[in-house]
């Protein structure tokens, strides 16, 4: 059970945008949660993350997000989600994560979200 | 003095346990009765005794002979202790010194009496020095027996039958020379007891034995050997000193027996020679065969140690003295390093306390140079470099000469064994030599430890698994509560030994049952471990609440913030509402309900968070309770994501239609055990030989009868269920 997961991040102004593909499940969501834990330690609160290349994500996966939330939006910063795949969509849509978090169609409606 | 006494003792008592040897034993104590006879009878009849004096000793020597030649047979082989060639040559050693013994104190006991007149005394002591001479005789010639077949050749049966044959002559031509007068029967006598000696000297040629023997072990048999010789040399002189004074005719007979002695002491003087000069030749090369030796011994230890279970430390304490003794070291220490700090544990240390170890580790350079060698490294003269002088320089000179050896297990070292001497050019490269090899071994049975540590490890997790999954088992209900109206069938499969699926019933506080149905985040230990804590706050809410989104909340107040933040748990509960006719439906972000009603088949997913994700500020206004009037015929079906992502070998998942397409299906009357089983059959076939990656949870209620029918059933075309807002 070695499925590839990858994270590409890149800074825009004081946005830090991680752009994750393949699958995210119980062995690859540590990745992803020291992906984003470098990040805040780094200072960053303002962070998009896009679903564009994600596959799959299993309850493990959704849980990452959920680490970093409070520490990020008490430092006025936010986690905004971007172009998920439908079936992705429907699992955080389940588990109710629309009304957590920022689920938006593309990084550029969160950019100006950062903006505003 | 005990174990003299127990030396004489043991050839007499083996000595009676043999037939032919009692027959001996018998002819002895028959000549001894025919002395005293011949003291009481009148001098001019003594003469017809005379013949069966000297002819019952030589008798009982060639049955002791006889006796000696069956025990033969029963040699394998398989030596004992006892009988390894060491031990067979040093009782020769300790019996000749018995004989030495005995002899001077009759001696000093006949010469007291009156060594020209024969009284009954002395010739007593005399006999008794006869018997105990014979019977040692028999066991010494068992002695070089052993020694002689220990390297048996075809020619070995031949040395020993014309040495008896030799023998035999002897015997028969001096009883002839000394009893019966014939003179020239003493050439015969001399000739053949020398060439006896000269025969058995020649053919004694197995000595291989001595070779193998360690240095300290042949000095101590040369000791031996010469002491047991100087007996032998003693032995007849006594004997004959003797025997030389009498004339009258019984002593002559005795002379008889006094030859005997004398033959035999110079067989076994020409083997005892031969074994000298074999000791004495093999002592130069002692050193080269206790190395030998010693390598050997090692490997067999090491061996030994492969397959016991013991402990790394157990091991690398055992490889230190070993290789202390192979150099010969005079101090020695085993360490492991910590792989990035200067930190090091000493696993074992001979001789060297751990200040020693310390003032070791004071430069630096001796560190990187010698205890972090990925090889062996030898110092032949610490003085030879300023930086590493200081070793000589503890209170007293602590290392002239240091020999460190990495210690290997799979590729990684995993300690550093340093041998030390006080004197300089204390090793030589003969030892790094022994070590090399040494090594080689040493790394097979640290690799076995490693395994066999990793291996009692494994047991030991699938045991607690095992254990825990059986405990996990028992936190879910054994049995199911009859619910009025509703025939519940639950299939649960867990993926690993142990899962985060949980279902249970509970009562409300209005006395309604609830079923509940929920899945812990991740997978394994922490997941299950999440499952028993919700069931502890499952049970202890439940009849607290007042109905199933109160109950959620509850949970949901009791669960968050004490997770770990990245677990969440996802509940569905379902209240079956018997008085009002309707399943009153909650959902904390867990997969949706399947309804079948009316022929119509609807995904029923109410508003909800997960649970643990949000305060209940947050949760509370997201949470929908939905009431569903039921009627008969009517099923509900539950579910965890397992059954939904299950997946094939390609990596399909199995998904909701095919589970709804089951539901479309179902004919009246069909019970929730043929349902489920129908719906897990497809899972199964699907899925194939795909392994299970997620527990699989699935329920089907089906109501089996309801008094009234209840019109408010609402179903929207598109099978969205109207809901009451909580």
């Amino acid at each position: 059970m070695s499925h590839n997961f990858d994270i590409q991040s890149t800074k825009q102004g004081n946005v830090q945008i991680l752009r994750i593909k393949g699958f995210l499940d119980a062995h690859t969501a540590h990745l992803l949660e020291k992906a984003i834990e470098d990040k805040v330690k780094a200072g960053e609160s303002f962070i998009i993350v896009n679903f564009k290349d994600l596959d799959y994500i299993s309850s493990a996966g959704l849980g990452v997000f959920m680490v970093f939330i409070e520490e990020i939006r008490s430092n006025g910063g936010d986690i905004k989600l971007v172009e998920m795949k439908p079936k992705v969509f429907t699992v955080f849509d389940l588990l109710g994560f629309p009304m957590l978090f920022d689920i938006l169609s593309n990084e550029q409606e969160a950019l100006s979200k950062f903006q505003v | 003095m005990r174990t003299l006494f127990s030396q004489f003792f043991v050839p007499i008592q083996r000595t009676t346990k043999q037939p032919l040897a009692r027959l001996a034993i018998i002819g002895i104590l028959a000549k001894l009765a025919l002395d005293s006879v011949s003291v009481i009878m009148p001098a001019s009849l003594e003469w017809l005794l005379m013949p069966f004096i000297p002819l019952l000793g030589i008798g009982s020597l060639v049955i002791w002979v006889a006796a000696v030649e069956k025990d033969e047979e029963k040699i394998d082989c398989e030596l004992s202790e006892k009988e390894q060639p060491l031990q067979l040559s040093s009782m020769i050693g300790n019996i000749a010194f018995i004989v030495l013994i005995v002899l001077i104190a009759s001696n000093v006991t006949v010469s007291l009496l009156g060594s020209s007149s024969m009284t009954i005394i002395s010739m007593a002591i005399f006999d008794m020095l006869i018997l105990a001479f014979i019977a040692i005789t028999g066991d010494i010639f068992r002695i070089l027996r052993r020694l002689l077949i220990l390297r048996r050749s075809s020619s070995t049966k031949l040395t020993m039958r014309v040495t008896l044959l030799f023998v035999l002559a002897f015997l028969f031509s001096s009883t002839l020379h000394f009893v019966f007068g014939v003179v020239d029967a003493m050439a015969i006598v001399i000739s053949s007891g020398g060439l006896a000696a000269v025969w058995f000297f020649l053919r004694l040629n197995q000595n291989d034995w001595i070779n193998a023997l360690p240095r300290k072990d042949k000095i101590f048999l040369l000791r031996r050997t010469i002491f047991s010789l100087f007996t032998c040399l003693l032995v007849p002189g006594l004997l004959i000193h003797d025997s030389v004074d009498g004339n009258n005719g019984l002593e002559s007979a005795y002379m008889s027996i006094g030859f005997c002695v004398v033959f035999a002491s110079g067989i076994y003087g020409a083997a005892l020679s031969r074994l000298f000069f074999s000791i004495l030749f093999s002592l130069p090369t002692a050193q080269f065969i206790d190395r030998r030796n010693y390598e050997v011994e090692s490997l067999i230890e090491l061996n030994r140690l492969a397959l016991s279970d013991t402990s790394i430390e157990n091991i690398v304490t055992t490889i230190m003295f070993r290789a202390m003794e192979a150099t010969r070291a005079e101090g020695a220490w085993c360490e492991a390093l910590a792989p990035q700090s200067s930190d090091y544990i000493v696993l074992a240390s001979a001789v060297l306390t751990d200040e020693h170890i310390a003032w070791f580790h004071r430069s630096s350079e001796f560190e990187s140079k010698v205890l972090r060698s990925q090889e062996q490294i030898l110092i032949s003269n610490v003085e030879d470099d300023h930086n590493l002088a200081y070793l000589a320089k503890f209170p007293q000179p602590l290392a002239r000469s240091v020999l460190a050896m990495p210690l290997f297990a799979g590729q990684k070292r995993v300690a550093m064994l340093v041998l030390v001497k006080r004197d300089a050019y204390g090793f030589q490269g003969d030892d790094l030599r022994i070590l090399r090899a040494f090594q080689h071994n040493v790394k097979i049975v640290l690799d076995n430890a490693k395994l066999l540590r990793e291996s009692i490890e494994n047991e030991r997790i699938k045991r607690e698994l095992s254990l825990a999954s059986s405990m996990q088992n028992t936190m879910l209900p054994q049995k199911l509560p009859e619910i009025a109206e509703f025939d519940i069938d639950i299939r649960c499969v867990p993926a690993a030994e142990v899962g985060g699926d949980y279902y249970d019933f509970v009562q409300l506080e209005n006395g309604m049952w609830c079923l509940i149905i929920g899945d812990v985040s991740g997978k394994g230990i922490p997941a299950a471990f999440y499952m028993a804590h919700v069931k502890g706050i499952v049970l202890s809410l439940a009849g607290m609440a007042k109905s199933p989104s109160d109950f959620l909340l509850k949970v949901n107040n009791a669960l968050y913030g004490n997770m770990e933040k990245h677990a969440y748990i996802t509940m569905s509960v379902c209240m079956f509402d018997t008085d009002a006719k309707e399943l009153v439906l909650v959902r904390g972000g867990h997969c949706p309900t399947f309804l079948k009603q009316n022929r119509a088949v609807a995904v029923v997913t109410p508003k909800g968070l997960g649970i643990g994700l949000a305060a209940n500020s947050l949760f509370v206004p997201t949470l929908q309770e939905m009431h569903i009037p039921y009627s008969e015929g009517d099923i509900a079906y539950f579910f965890t994501d397992g059954v939904s992502e299950a997946k094939n070998t390609i990596d399909e998942e199995f998904g909701y239609e095919p589970i709804l397409d089951v539901l479309r299906g179902v004919q009246d009357g069909e019970t929730s055990k043929v349902i489920n089983e129908t719906i897990m059959h497809e899972v199964r076939s699907f899925v194939g030989t795909a392994p299970q990656h997620d527990d699989i949870t699935s329920v089907v209620v089906r109501c089996v009868q309801s008094k009234a029918q209840n019109s408010l059933v609402t179903s929207s075309s598109n099978g969205e269920y109207q809901t009451v807002e909580r």
